[in-house]
């Protein structure tokens, strides 16, 4: 499914509601820019909608009906989620939206002056202190929990979707749920299973993963997270290794510990860390208040 | 960690006396083998005169299918005792959640009545699978009793009856997604009390085999690293196999009944005579009759334990000690390994268990060497399984032993 990223002047034209939009990045379905509203820098999304050729064709007619589903699922997520470690929509509601003959939806999130761990990490330099680590695993956590009462789960935490931000009121913020899901909903993935495979859950390999997955999912894509971004290796993938080697390291790779890239930090902090990338859900400490006290930022 | 004396028949002074000795941190009794005025009676006294001493009464639900045989065995469970909440039950009315729900009401508000320290909630056995409409069951009781301990408005902790035939956790996969499942409850209680079953209480090696073993322990190490109190009934010599693993307690009596949990103990009686008592050598890891004790003691002065209750088993009886003071030898040496191999982590406790089974392996060469035969419940069956157990729940656990 490939598309053009629409010049901004174009973009412009089509979304009147937001001015001075310039283009941000590409990827995946999903293009981004900045603009501002009559209060705000924002962060328009434009999401891509496969075109149908022939509406006899299944195929087609599913996966467009599923893309604007996702978004739209996406979206009601979103304006759900109050705490402050989640993104937040913008002025700007879901609206279809014809540029330069392709079909996007787009929508508007708050603006983040930031980078996401993805970039830090691919920037090198200095590994992260303990304060900074446990920050994040603080304001991660909470995120869960935020999406746990809500009967979600992210399914996507990842580096590239955790924005550093300089605000200590919110330090880190936790980007996209394009794949979340939510218990109990209908599933809208028809095609393969939705995942980035380094960064996925080994239970999700199962055909019946949506009968069992909650939210320590998350807690191991956290783990995944914390992991890479205080060692600046990932625990478990190689580099530009063949996805399916990747995902049998998920399922059957225990990874080293923690400590033994960062002896530096406390064995409490590494032992949880360590512990969340258990196989087993069931292996993953589940009382969120006691993942806290252990490896959260001080109260 | 802990160890609680499983109460039975006959109980006498055990408990009493085993509580004096310190060898004992609380007691489980079994309303099948005492009446309600003197558990009520028991409980207070102990409370009164030893507040810090747990005193836990296992409900034994789980005996309700086996109430309508003619032929059952309920003692003063199936008199007027505890008919508050235990009656005859069939699976179908189980089926119901609402059955479920007023079982659990009677038999908290039962407990609450009396001087016990904790409340466990009672639950069935699932006899043959985890995916199961037993296990469906036993799940229920899971999920709802915290809410219905919460109506009581009680500070005492809540632990909730597991009880699993040893057949049912030969399933691997089915094992993994139970504990998935009662690892994430909304309203969860304090923790578990958890219960093996045997067949026959006599046959050790359903219980002493690779799987079960690990299974059970994987269990406890679950429930710990998810916050909850685990205590082990009729645990017996596996006490501190599960405490390595991070189990809260475990429990042992003085007959073979009470050291291996089966629903045998409610059914037709089979007879047999009374078994010959024996001695708990730490370093062998089994039992041994008091007259290979006997035989052996003064060449192989390692298999003694050099505990206080040695003096139990005196050379000039030919260590024969007296048939009621058997079980405090019993309980001092499973709480003295418990100390010996229960260390600060997991990792550590197996390494420790590891090497005392190396230890018992030498020892029972060494006897062998000399040509003594030990008794067939005496030998070293019992090693090779428990070794097995221990790399498998290492791996079942995601844990390396090795470097």
């Amino acid at each position: 499914m490939s598309f053009t990223s629409p010049q901004p002047a174009a973009v412009a034209r089509a979304i009147p509601e937001l001015g001075n939009v310039a283009f941000i990045q590409k990827g995946g379905f999903k293009a981004v820019y900045s603009g501002t509203s009559t209060t705000a820098k924002e962060a328009l999304k434009l999401v891509y909608i496969p075109p149908v050729s022939n509406p006899e064709i299944e195929e087609e007619v599913l996966l467009q009906q599923e893309v604007k589903s996702r978004v739209m699922r996406e979206i009601n997520i979103l304006s759900t989620l109050k705490c402050p470690e989640v993104v937040k929509l913008g002025s700007l509601p879901p609206k279809e939206v014809r540029i330069d003959g392709q079909d996007f939806i787009a929508y508007s999130e708050e603006f983040l002056e930031g980078k996401t761990l993805w970039d830090i990490l691919r920037e090198g330099g200095k590994k992260p202190t303990e304060a900074e680590l446990r920050t994040l695993f603080t304001s991660l956590i909470n995120a869960i929990e935020e999406m746990r009462k809500k009967k979600t789960v992210h399914r996507d935490i990842k580096p590239p979707n955790v924005m550093k931000l300089a605000n200590p009121k919110r330090p880190f913020i936790l980007l996209d749920l394009g794949i979340a899901f939510v218990i109990g909903e209908t599933a809208l993935t028809n095609a393969g299973f939705p995942r980035t495979n380094r960064y996925m859950a080994p239970e999700m390999i199962q055909p019946n993963f949506r009968e069992s997955l909650d939210y320590r999912s998350d807690l191991y894509t956290t783990a995944l997270t914390i992991y890479e971004y205080g060692a600046q290796r990932h625990p478990i993938a190689g580099n530009l290794e063949d996805s399916m080697v990747t995902i049998s390291r998920a399922v059957h790779e225990i990874p080293a510990p923690l400590y033994k890239h960062r002896p530096d930090l406390p064995t409490n902090f590494c032992d949880t860390i360590d512990q969340l990338l258990k196989k087993k859900p069931s292996l993953r400490p589940a009382n969120l208040k006691a993942l806290l006290a252990k490896a959260g930022s001080p109260p | 960690m802990k160890l609680f004396a499983q109460h039975g028949a006959q109980c006498g002074q055990k408990i009493d006396e085993g509580i004096d000795r310190k060898i004992i941190d609380g007691v489980v009794y079994s309303p099948r083998d005492i009446s309600y005025k003197n558990l009520a009676t028991e409980l207070k006294k102990l409370k009164d005169s030893q507040p810090e001493i747990e005193r836990l009464i296992d409900p034994q639900f789980y005996a309700c299918f086996a109430a309508t045989g003619a032929e059952s065995r309920l003692g003063f469970l199936g008199k007027d005792d505890y008919i508050d909440y235990f009656k005859p039950r069939t699976r179908r009315e189980l089926e119901r959640e609402a059955s479920v729900i007023e079982v659990l009401r009677d038999s908290l508000c039962f407990q609450k009545k009396l001087e016990v320290s904790a409340h466990i909630a009672p639950n069935i056995l699932i006899p043959r699978s985890l995916d199961s409409i037993e296990a469906v069951i036993a799940k229920n009781f899971i999920r709802n009793a915290s809410e219905e301990h919460a109506k009581l408005k009680t500070k005492r902790r809540l632990l909730v009856t597991l009880a699993i035939a040893r057949d049912a956790l030969i399933d691997k996969q089915e094992l993994t997604e139970f504990l998935n499942e009662i690892t994430v409850l909304d309203n969860p209680p304090t923790g578990f009390y958890l219960l093996i079953g045997a067949t026959s209480s006599e046959v050790r090696g359903e219980i002493c085999n690779a799987d079960t073993l690990s299974a059970w322990m994987l269990l406890n190490h679950a429930l710990k690293i998810n916050g909850f109190e685990t205590v082990n009934g009729y645990s017996d010599i596996f006490t501190p196999l599960l405490g390595a693993t991070g189990a809260d307690a475990g429990c042992t009596g003085w007959f073979s009944n009470l050291r291996t949990f089966s629903m045998g103990r409610f059914g037709p009686s089979n007879g047999g005579r009374l078994p010959i008592p024996r001695y708990l050598s730490k370093r062998l890891l089994n039992r041994i009759t008091f007259s290979e004790l006997d035989a052996l003691r003064t060449r192989f002065p390692q298999v003694l334990n050099e505990l206080n209750t040695d003096e139990l088993y005196d050379t000039n009886a030919g260590s024969e000690p007296k048939r009621n003071q058997e079980v405090f030898q019993s309980w001092e040496a499973i709480k003295n390994l418990n100390g010996e191999f229960v260390k600060g982590n997991v990792r550590d406790s197996l390494i420790a268990l590891s090497g005392a089974l190396d230890k018992a392996g030498e020892t029972y060469s060494a006897i062998s060497r000399v040509g003594y035969a030990l008794d067939t419940k005496s030998g070293d069956d019992h090693l090779a399984p428990i070794s097995e157990a221990v790399r498998l729940f290492a791996c079942a656990a995601e844990i390396k032993l090795t470097a």
